[in-house]
């Protein structure tokens, strides 16, 4: 298969997809019981106020209808209204978007940034203890709580030790914030040479940061150990050797290539789950991004919040496979073969 | 393995997303000589994880030594001491016999969500893996677009539409996990409908319906069941993350993410063993799971 076919291909499935997930959506918002309307209106609405709204909403139509109204609304980019912030649903999560990427990119950074180098070294030290205590320390990671960790890591850094920031927000409630160019606090305060706010925002930004990334680590060494063992136990690398390479050159011109292969997938299935698992952490750092949105939603019964939010998650998540896939064929053409 | 992962996350347009999971399957030492001696200290920190919970979960309640439920406005927020182990919290309720009955609810769940999607994703699965056609297209299309959501995210958006009941989360989260089990035991059961021993089945006049269910399901249950193990530690932390949120199991409640939330609003104060004990209590529960599943996939694991 050609590599335009393929790309089309993936591009109609994802199409489809797309189609299911907002279809899932609007299953779950109108077909599942609980009455939108009673949460609109509130308890003591009388029924004529009801009744009102409920046209008004579009229920009172049949739910083939209703979906197709549905589809035909998110398509144009319209979630709904935030009955909390009286803004689109659209409006507050385009608003919200870029402070949960950075935490998500930095998470994602510091996770593999560790995980490797750690998996690595472990498959290079296979069987011995230090193999096992890093394996270990990669089972552990994966089975800790991260809402829990989140608040042992506020209570350690900054109630008792005060080393750390108030846990709320991005910002200190004293530091100017930079001019806004691409919405990523830390890029901003940094172009425009915003050394306070660079500071207090990364200062901001440790332990939430540490608390993601410690948990997301595990798929990271894991997938470093695994294909770098693999890898090491292959012909090519066996030829290299016996041709006289030495371990070093060949960790670095063979070996890693592969690993870096493989780095891509983690990531793409890592970022899509900050996106989605941060939700906890943001809630518990006050974090202004899209789980603490979802939150507040939660909270406050924002249904078409709520609903736009798991929308917003599942598209992003969508395209993230979208990408890694076509990235992955471009750097590996067997796939494409296959 | 470095290929499976390869193959299974990219070819033939196959959604990657939540494969979180299969990469914990992802493991070379499996083969090697030296796997057995270090997987046994790994599951010996399991089973007496494992071994702990379940303890807590059957004794718990009966040797709590307080009503989990009974305020004692004298002993508001007292730290933890001889009489109360973990502290006490805002309502001076004794938090070591709400993290003790709070066990029983909490593997109730764990092994509820887990029956439930092994249950229907095995069901379902091996029915259109043998029967195929329309309906398994179909299906199969279905499970990507659920594979489409961050499973906890779904269970997010399911809980809240839904309502706080013990019952809901776990519809919520079992839903999430349904789809592994399709596609799991649908491909076993491409293979396993090719098999002599089904032909044989066939050709002396055995009825569909009954080869699937007494001649092949009854062989799609070890792959399901290496499955379930991994279930059960994450269906303890989606659940358990869930309450914490606020859409879960309800306060007042003994249940370990919400004990972790009831002390979440004191730990800026300082008050850290209200949430700490009971997210201590997750960790060993999900470590315990996780381990002995491991081991127990190698051990009795298809293939």
């Amino acid at each position: 298969m050609n590599l335009g076919r393929y790309i089309l291909r993936r591009l109609g499935l994802t199409a489809v997809t797309l189609l299911g997930v907002i279809i899932a959506v609007f299953v779950m918002a109108r077909v599942l019981p609980g009455d939108p309307v009673t949460v609109k209106a509130g308890q003591y609405a009388t029924p004529e106020i009801k009744a009102q709204l409920r046209q008004q909403m579009g229920l009172d139509e049949p739910l083939p209808q209703q979906l197709v109204d549905y589809i035909g609304n998110v398509l144009q980019g319209d979630l709904g209204q935030s009955t909390r912030s009286g803004h689109t649903v659209r409006e507050d999560i385009g608003q919200r978007l870029p402070a949960t990427i950075e935490l998500a990119l930095v998470s994602l950074f510091f996770a593999g940034g560790i995980g490797i180098p750690l998996g690595i070294y472990a498959a290079l030290h296979h069987g011995s203890k230090r193999d096992a205590g890093i394996q270990q320390l990669s089972i552990f990671s994966a089975a800790t709580p991260v809402f829990w960790l989140g608040l042992v890591l506020i209570y350690l850094f900054y109630a008792r030790w005060n080393f750390a920031p108030a846990p709320v927000g991005q910002l200190s409630t004293n530091i100017e914030p930079p001019r806004t160019i691409t919405h990523l606090l830390l890029v901003d305060s940094l172009i425009t040479l915003n050394w306070a706010a660079f500071k207090d925002a990364a200062g901001h930004l440790v332990l939430p940061v540490i608390t993601l990334s410690f948990v997301v680590m595990s798929p990271f060494i894991k997938m470093a150990r695994t294909s770098m063992l693999n890898v090491l136990g292959s012909d090519y690398i066996t030829a290299a050797r016996s041709l006289g390479l030495s371990d070093r050159e060949i960790i670095r011109q063979d070996a890693l290539k592969n690993v870096m292969v493989q780095l891509l997938t983690v990531s793409g299935i890592v970022l899509g789950y900050l996106l989605a698992g941060n939700v906890l952490v943001e809630t518990i750092f006050a974090w202004p991004g899209l789980g603490f949105y979802a939150w507040n939603a939660l909270t406050g019964s924002d249904y078409d919040a709520i609903q736009g939010f798991v929308l917003i998650v599942a598209v992003i998540y969508v395209f993230l496979n979208f990408f890694v896939d076509l990235a992955y064929t471009l750097i590996d053409p067997r796939i494409r073969l296959a | 393995m470095t290929a499976s992962i390869t193959t299974h996350s990219t070819i033939g347009g196959e959604s990657w997303s939540n494969d979180w999971i299969e990469l914990e399957l992802a493991d070379p030492d499996a083969a090697r000589s030296d796997y057995g001696r270090k997987l046994n200290a790994l599951a010996i920190i399991g089973f007496v994880a494992l071994g702990l919970v379940l303890l807590m979960a059957i004794v718990g309640p009966e040797v709590a030594p307080f009503d989990p439920n009974k305020p004692n406005p004298a002993m508001t927020l007292q730290g933890p001491s001889r009489d109360h182990l973990m502290g006490t919290d805002q309502y001076g309720r004794d938090v070591f016999s709400r993290v003790l009955y709070a066990a029983r609810l909490d593997v109730r769940i764990a092994i509820s969500i887990t029956l439930l999607a092994m249950l229907v994703g095995s069901l379902v699965g091996g029915l259109i893996g043998f029967y195929g056609g329309v309906l398994e297209h179909v299906v199969m299309r279905i499970v990507d677009v659920i594979l489409a959501f961050p499973g906890f995210v779904l269970a997010l958006g399911i809980a809240a539409m839904l309502g706080n009941s013990t019952r809901n989360v776990v519809i919520a989260v079992a839903v999430a996990y349904i789809p592994y089990y399709v596609r799991l035991v649908r491909s076993e059961m491409l293979a396993l409908r090719e098999q002599e021993y089904a032909s044989a089945a066939k050709v002396v006049g055995v009825r569909k319906i009954r080869i699937l269910l007494y001649h092949l399901m009854p062989n799609a249950i070890p792959i399901a069941l290496a499955q379930a193990t991994l279930t059960l530690g994450w269906g303890i932390l989606d659940a358990a993350g869930l309450s914490f949120l606020g859409v879960g199991i309800r306060p007042p409640e003994a249940e370990w993410g919400v004990l972790v939330g009831e002390g979440a609003q004191y730990i800026n104060s300082g008050e850290w063993w209200i949430s700490v004990f009971p997210g201590l209590a997750i960790l060993i529960a999900v470590l315990g799971f996780n381990l002995v599943g491991d081991w127990a996939r190698d051990r009795f694991g298809p293939r």
